[in-house]
């Protein structure tokens, strides 16, 4: 079609919209408000999201080695039968001191890959009693020196260095969660009881606060010697924490790590599935939302174009009957749709963009997953692009629907009731 | 003698359903250029079927209407929309102009659909139109600011617009007073007689009809009698 004949369906469909400004007002405001609160919630869920996930990696190590399999061992009669028919009743396990075996060798070992670090742990649980207060916390045993190649918690320390716990005796590092509950501070001595019931006096010597509640509230660091000692495992880990030079490969490299070491090997994504996995639900609810806001925005589009068919079902035949196309006839009425949608998502761009302004500016401190000070906000042009997508997508199948039936209008039929 | 121009060869149109009505049956009628023709007949007689089938904007159930020449039966719905807006100018009862348009404006849709001229030539063409048939001053009037009879040359100048070979009117002077439907009617004959253009128009009229050069009478469907000089 000739750019004439186009600018012509063009002055046609604008005419119609000129004509209706109540209604294509109220067409266009359910757009730009699909669009605009499509493009605030996801920066700030993705916001949040992003955020969370960078204080992850930053905190957590990227893959871990614990002291478990994925699959227990196969029974010694399965691996003599293999695909027999067995059944094994009153099955015990055996009774063995938990942890990763010869943790010596096998840290050598994954040190010696490349891109990555790595540094032994032990956690256990433990109660920190300090005055009459008691609180139930996960001890970790690290080495300082190979812990700082591992993860940032030394740039988390609000008091205290890892070091600490070096030239302190009995030194700990509690979460400022842990501190405030126990009303404790730094160089203050509490007593640590293990499961096994040995007690320890302690010495704070630094306090950490990651943003990450889980770690804030309920973890406490001390020298792997000494948590050793007090959970009664001598020499024993029952993690060996890596951290890579590329994050993006922690999944393959757990992978590759679990296959030759046997015990069960988590990348940062493994451990936190159940958070991003709540995140991929937080998005579809999002994205349901929001297209619901569209589609309803789109019952309005596809009102005024069927109004407007059928108000103009004369001009049509004529048009029809002069020499116009049905396309040209479907086109016009399309171009109105994606009219309504573009300037919808115009107009909801701007919205978004001055919602999303206007929470950065709003200040507030909550402890969810992680602590917030305020919206985290992503600003994001793909946000912008698929609302935009989404509106002039859903405006124009809301218009295509009325247009295809303006297209195959008959002007015989409305020619001769039109007389 | 000329060939003719636009021709139907035993024409059916038959509405199907529970009880088919026949609209027009078994019609055969020739146009050449310059032809100035009139449909006449009671109401349901076939009259305005018969011209939306000259018009191809109905198709035949049976038979073959041929422009020019050419079969056009067999043609898809664009082709036969790019056969009339190139070649057939259409007017109505109802005048039909976009009310949103300005008098000028709706005189060059057609013209900007075909795209055929340059913006210029086209809005000096649709002024000419217009002024030629009286409306000079009336260019940038919208349909509700014009009378019956300026909207009905508004119309008339529409159908010119692309310079058609044919000119097809259904009931053009129904809806006005006798002065102004005097004024349409002799454009029509103009257009004929001095401009070489085959016009066809729909009356109910007699004193107007008598006034054309074919008088095609037409009663339930079939063609009762033709008078004047083409025909077949």
């Amino acid at each position: 079609m000739k750019p004439a004949a186009l600018r012509l369906l063009w002055d046609m469909c604008w005419s119609h919209l000129r004509r209706r400004p109540r209604q294509t007002a109220v067409s266009i405001f359910g757009v730009m408000m699909g669009v605009g609160a499509y493009v605030a919630i996801s920066a700030m869920m993705l916001g949040f999201q992003n955020d969370f996930i960078r204080r992850i990696i930053d905190v957590s190590p990227h893959v871990s080695m614990l002291d478990e399999f994925r699959n227990p061992p196969a029974q010694p009669v399965l691996q003599a039968n293999p695909g027999a028919v067995v059944a094994i009743a009153g099955l015990r396990p055996k009774q063995e001191l938990r942890g990763i075996r010869n943790p010596g060798a096998r840290l050598a070992s994954v040190q010696a890959l490349p891109g990555l670090r790595a540094a032994p742990s032990l956690r256990g649980q433990a109660i920190l009693r300090f005055g009459s207060t008691d609180i139930s916390a996960t001890l970790i045993g690290i080495e300082p020196d190979l812990e700082r190649q591992v993860s940032t918690i030394e740039g988390d320390l609000t008091a205290g260095t890892l070091g600490a716990l070096k030239t302190t005796a009995n030194g700990i590092i509690l979460g400022v969660g842990i501190a405030r509950k126990l009303g404790i501070g730094m160089h203050d001595t509490l007593s640590v009881v293990s499961p096994t019931g040995a007690v320890l006096r302690m010495k704070v010597a630094g306090l950490l606060r990651t943003g990450i509640t889980n770690i804030d509230s309920f973890q406490a660091y001390a020298l792997l010697k000494k948590v050793q000692v007090l959970e009664g495992r001598p020499n024993v880990v029952n993690r060996i924490n890596m951290r890579l030079d590329d994050v993006t490969r922690a999944g393959d490299m757990a992978l590759q790590i679990e296959r030759l070491h046997g015990y069960r090997t988590e990348s940062w994504e493994e451990a936190n599935e159940e958070v991003l996995g709540l995140f991929v639900v937080q998005r579809a609810i999002m994205f349901s939302v929001v297209s619901t806001i569209l589609i309803v925005a789109g019952f309005g589009i596809f009102n005024i174009i069927s109004t407007v068919i059928h108000e103009k079902s004369r001009d049509i035949a004529i048009l029809k009957s002069i020499g116009f196309h049905e396309r040209d006839l479907r086109l016009v009425f399309v171009f109105e749709g994606m009219a309504l949608g573009g300037v919808g998502a115009m107009l909801g761009w701007v919205l978004g963009f001055g919602l999303i302004e206007m929470m950065a500016q709003v200040r507030f401190e909550m402890d969810l997953i992680a602590t917030l000070k305020g919206f985290v906000l992503e600003r994001w042009w793909g946000h912008y692009a698929i609302s935009g997508a989404m509106a002039v997508a859903t405006a124009t199948l809301a218009a295509y629907l009325p247009a295809r039936h303006a297209a195959d209008l008959d002007p015989v039929v409305i020619l001769r009731g039109g007389q | 003698m000329s060939a003719p121009l636009l021709e139907l060869r035993d024409v059916t149109r038959i509405i199907p359903g529970p009880v088919p009505v026949t609209l027009v049956d078994k019609v055969s009628l020739s146009f050449r250029p310059g032809d100035f023709a009139a449909i006449t007949g009671p109401s349901g007689s076939g009259k305005s079927s018969l011209l939306y089938l000259l018009g191809l904007i109905d198709r035949p159930t049976a038979g073959q209407v041929m422009l020019q020449g050419r079969r056009t039966a067999s043609l898809d719905s664009d082709a036969l929309a790019g056969l009339r807006l190139a070649n057939l100018g259409f007017v109505f009862q109802f005048h039909f102009l976009l009310v949103e348009f300005t008098a000028l404006d709706n005189v060059l849709l057609p013209m900007r659909r075909l795209a055929a001229l340059s913006a210029a030539e086209m809005r000096a063409r649709a002024e000419g139109l217009l002024a030629q048939l009286g409306l000079g001053d009336k260019l940038n009037q919208t349909p509700d600011q014009l009378s019956g009879g300026e909207r009905q040359r508004v119309a008339l100048a529409r159908a010119l617009a692309n310079n058609p070979d044919i000119v097809l009117a259904d009931e053009p002077t129904g809806n006005l007073d006798s002065h102004n439907a005097r004024i349409v009617f002799d454009i029509f004959a103009d257009l004929a007689r001095n401009e070489g253009k085959t016009v066809i128009i729909v009356t109910h009229e007699p004193d107007l009809a008598g006034e054309a050069d074919i008088r095609i009478e037409m009663l339930d469907g079939h063609l009762h009698g033709i008078q004047g000089a083409s025909g077949a």
